[in-house]
């Protein structure tokens, strides 16, 4: 099994196997721009966006997601692509952390190209958003009401239709 | 499931009035408001919507009866919704009825009498005439119940506003065929007129105000001074203080490296909102101005269902969507607008500036819908493929839809039960040569025959055609149809009723389209024996037939379809009167295909 050495911002080596660590995009072409084969097992990718305790988790998802087929995108896909209840036993379990951790994923996903992950992690913080009214929405994420009263009152008359009646 | 009404009840009590005794009474529905679809034409009294009105005439019988209100379709449906994303966490329905009744009441108990495949109604709403909107009084998912009548009354909320209006929405996936609905019971406390009543007082909070109740802010001034002093002169310093804490906090959450959601860049926040419901982007540009912002992006409005929020709704809804829908492709406004809750001219201007990309528009049972709007979508969305007008009647002018002719490139078109007269249909079909799809059902108006030669000339990509309860189809017409050789689907229910012979042109007919897989001859008088051979014979690939009502027809005929059309999953026999209940059982084991028949009750 070929392997491939990972440095985590916090200097953290993790070996893994090729085929896992290929299911970031960003590695792939990382890869295949500096050339590195087989033959440079000591090649030591660094990854100076994403620390040892994400790497970890990240690792842990692509290996449990390594032989998931390519999702192929047609237009009709699209709309099934939008459910955000379908999401697995596995992840969901995977993804029971806090909230920094999950927004460190997301951070690593998207930097790493890791779709699935990336497309998850988006999924779950869609579903804690949902069904919520603006100030739930605010307190879940400790997110500062910005608005000046005009504004405020301003997105207030475009939402009358949405509130609770 | 059982409401103890005898316990719950707040009497209307007016103080001023010591006259005015509550009163409880029990009322049938006087009349049908709007429904989306019925099993009947409208008009007549079988299978009516119409039926759902007054005391029940059957319950407790179970059974398929004429006198009950009879949705037109049953099982799974296959056509998708608009947005998946706003599908996905809404129950959805397929059909309703509005039902209005004699007296306002404050609802306490609605009782649903269900005589045939019970099970499917799924929310209930009342309107509200004083507040001038629906509240939703029940809803749940549709259920698989014993197939026997029931008096179904579900837990309903108890509010305290009178009504005399109830939505019932139906969702027939579960069920396996028609339903039976005999009436509707409202009971409540009787209410002279739809008062107002003073809505409760809820107290807006503001910025301030909040921030105050987060802090148990108690103003703490000198005994000399006033309040008016401390709002003159600290308040500022007071709410600056405020910002100070918090944004300490923000530091410390920082120092401690904990992620927080502004450190998603834009893209993948954007990606987020993608997941969401129509009504949580809403809920996002409320949030906070970054948050906004992202909620706003066109993109995010590609699809739009505003089916799912029908009750909700109104001209400001259509109003700021415009600012959005720039980039709008498919939207589906089916039930929007009642009670002039939105007008003609919001969305016209709607269509004028966010039309232009439309490819899909559902405008069934539309409630503003005029004239002027199909012009302007007309005028507007010539990259329409998709076009729903379901239940559109124009009282005035039938020459409305006489604009639909600037559209060209419309593959699926829906008129059933509208006021469209043939030239309108002649010429849809005259000008889109790519139409698949098209349904006429129910319009008892149109010179089907001309449609049917129309088609054989342009018809040339011509899927499916749905001419239920249409009347006038004629051998001629049936004739004419032999040209359309891409057919797969055709609904000739209650047609070729004049016919005494239909065996040429039926013969010519079927075995120039080879690709039929569904075909629904429900009460077509002329059908025969040898039609049936002829069905065996050539229509190698149907799927699902229709004979409901056929009579005369034999068990053999039957039998040599199941032998010859191996494809074949369901057959409706419903109403053949030769074919014993024993054989068809058998049938539908040896055969592996559904076998329809409707129960009636041997009384009946």
């Amino acid at each position: 099994m070929q392997t491939i050495k990972l440095q985590s911002s916090d200097n953290e080596i993790f070996e893994c196997d090729l085929a896992v660590a290929k299911c970031s995009a960003t590695i792939r072409t990382m890869l295949e721009d500096l050339g590195i084969d087989e033959n440079s097992e000591d090649e030591v990718v660094p990854l100076p966006n994403v620390n040892s305790a994400i790497l970890r988790k990240v690792i842990q998802f692509c290996t449990y997601h390594k032989d998931d087929p390519v999702p192929s995108s047609t237009d009709d896909d699209e709309n099934k692509e939008k459910r955000t209840d379908d999401i697995t036993s596995w992840d969901a379990d995977f993804l029971k952390v806090d909230q920094g951790t999950l927004f460190e994923l997301i951070l690593a996903a998207n930097y790493l190209d890791i779709r699935s992950l990336l497309d998850v992690t988006c999924k779950t913080v869609a579903n804690m958003i949902k069904g919520k009214t603006p100030d739930e929405i605010r307190k879940t994420f400790n997110i500062k009401n910005d608005f000046t009263p005009a504004e405020e009152e301003q997105v207030r008359k475009e939402n009358t239709w949405c509130e609770e009646k | 499931m059982f409401s103890d009404s005898s316990t719950d009840i707040h009497p209307l009590i007016n103080s001023n009035n010591d006259d005015l005794e509550p009163q409880i009474i029990s009322q049938y529905a006087q009349e049908v408001v709007d429904y989306s679809s019925c099993y009947g034409s409208h008009g007549t009294i079988s299978y009516s919507a119409l039926n759902i009105c007054g005391r029940p005439c059957k319950y407790p019988s179970y059974g398929d009866f004429a006198e009950c209100f009879s949705l037109r379709h049953y099982g799974p449906i296959m056509d998708t919704e608009y947005s998946a994303i706003d599908a996905q966490d809404k129950i959805t329905f397929h059909d309703f009825v509005v039902i209005q009744f004699e007296h306002f009441v404050l609802p306490r108990e609605i009782k649903i009498y269900e005589t045939y495949n019970p099970g499917s109604v799924v929310r209930i709403y009342a309107y509200l005439w004083s507040e001038k909107k629906w509240e939703l009084l029940w809803e749940d998912h549709p259920v698989m119940v014993e197939k026997k009548s029931r008096e179904f009354f579900p837990k309903i909320k108890k509010i305290q506003v009178p009504t005399r209006v109830l939505r019932l929405e139906f969702n027939c996936s579960l069920v396996d065929y028609y339903i039976g609905i005999d009436a509707v019971l409202l009971t409540g406390i009787k209410v002279v007129s739809p008062v107002r009543h003073p809505p409760e007082s809820k107290v807006i909070m503001g910025l301030i105000q909040k921030k105050l109740e987060n802090v148990k802010f108690i103003p703490q001034v000198p005994a000399n001074d006033t309040i008016e002093d401390f709002l003159k002169n600290d308040l500022n310093k007071f709410v600056d203080d405020l910002r100070i804490n918090e944004s300490e906090k923000d530091i410390k959450v920082r120092w401690k490296k904990e992620k927080i959601v502004f450190d998603i860049p834009e893209e993948v926040l954007f990606k987020i909102m993608s997941y969401l419901d129509l009504r949580s982007l809403y809920n996002c540009s409320r949030v906070c101005r970054k948050f906004n912002v992202i909620s706003k992006d066109s993109l995010l409005y590609q699809n739009v269902n505003l089916k799912f929020y029908w009750h909700r709704a109104d001209n400001k809804l259509v109003k700021s969507l415009m600012h959005r829908c720039f980039l709008i492709k498919k939207l589906d406004m089916s039930c929007c607008g009642y009670f002039g809750s939105i007008n003609d001219e919001e969305f016209v201007t709607f269509i004028r500036v966010c039309g232009k990309n439309l490819t899909h528009l559902r405008l069934n049972s539309t409630q503003f819908l005029t004239g002027r709007c199909l012009q302007s979508i007309a005028f507007r969305c010539s990259n329409l493929i998709e076009l729903e007008l379901q239940n559109y009647h124009s009282p005035t002018n039938e020459r409305d839809f006489n604009n639909l002719t600037l559209l060209n490139n419309l593959e699926s078109v829906n008129l059933s039960r509208t006021s469209v007269d043939t030239f309108g249909v002649t010429a849809v079909i005259k000008c889109n040569p790519r139409l698949k799809h098209l349904n006429i059902s129910f319009n008892q108006q149109l010179q089907i025959d001309q449609i049917c030669l129309q088609m054989s000339i342009h018809g040339k990509n011509i899927r499916s055609i749905d001419m239920w309860k249409c009347h006038h189809l004629t051998t001629a017409g049936l004739r004419a149809l032999t040209c359309c050789d891409t057919l797969e689907v055709v609904d000739f229910g209650w047609n070729l009723r004049e016919e005494s012979n239909i065996t040429e042109s039926f013969k010519n007919f079927i075995q120039n389209c080879p690709n039929l897989t569904k075909m629904i001859l429900a009460a077509v008088r002329g059908v025969a024996e040898r039609d049936l051979n002829n069905i065996a014979t050539y229509c190698k690939n149907l799927e699902h037939l229709d004979l409901m009502g056929i009579v005369g027809i034999t068990s053999e005929a039957v039998h040599k379809i199941l032998q010859e059309c191996p494809r074949l999953k369901v057959v409706d026999l419903s109403f053949c009167e030769n074919l014993d209940d024993v054989t068809l059982f058998k049938w539908a084991s040896d055969y592996n295909v559904c076998i329809k028949r409707s129960e009636v009750p041997s009384d009946f």
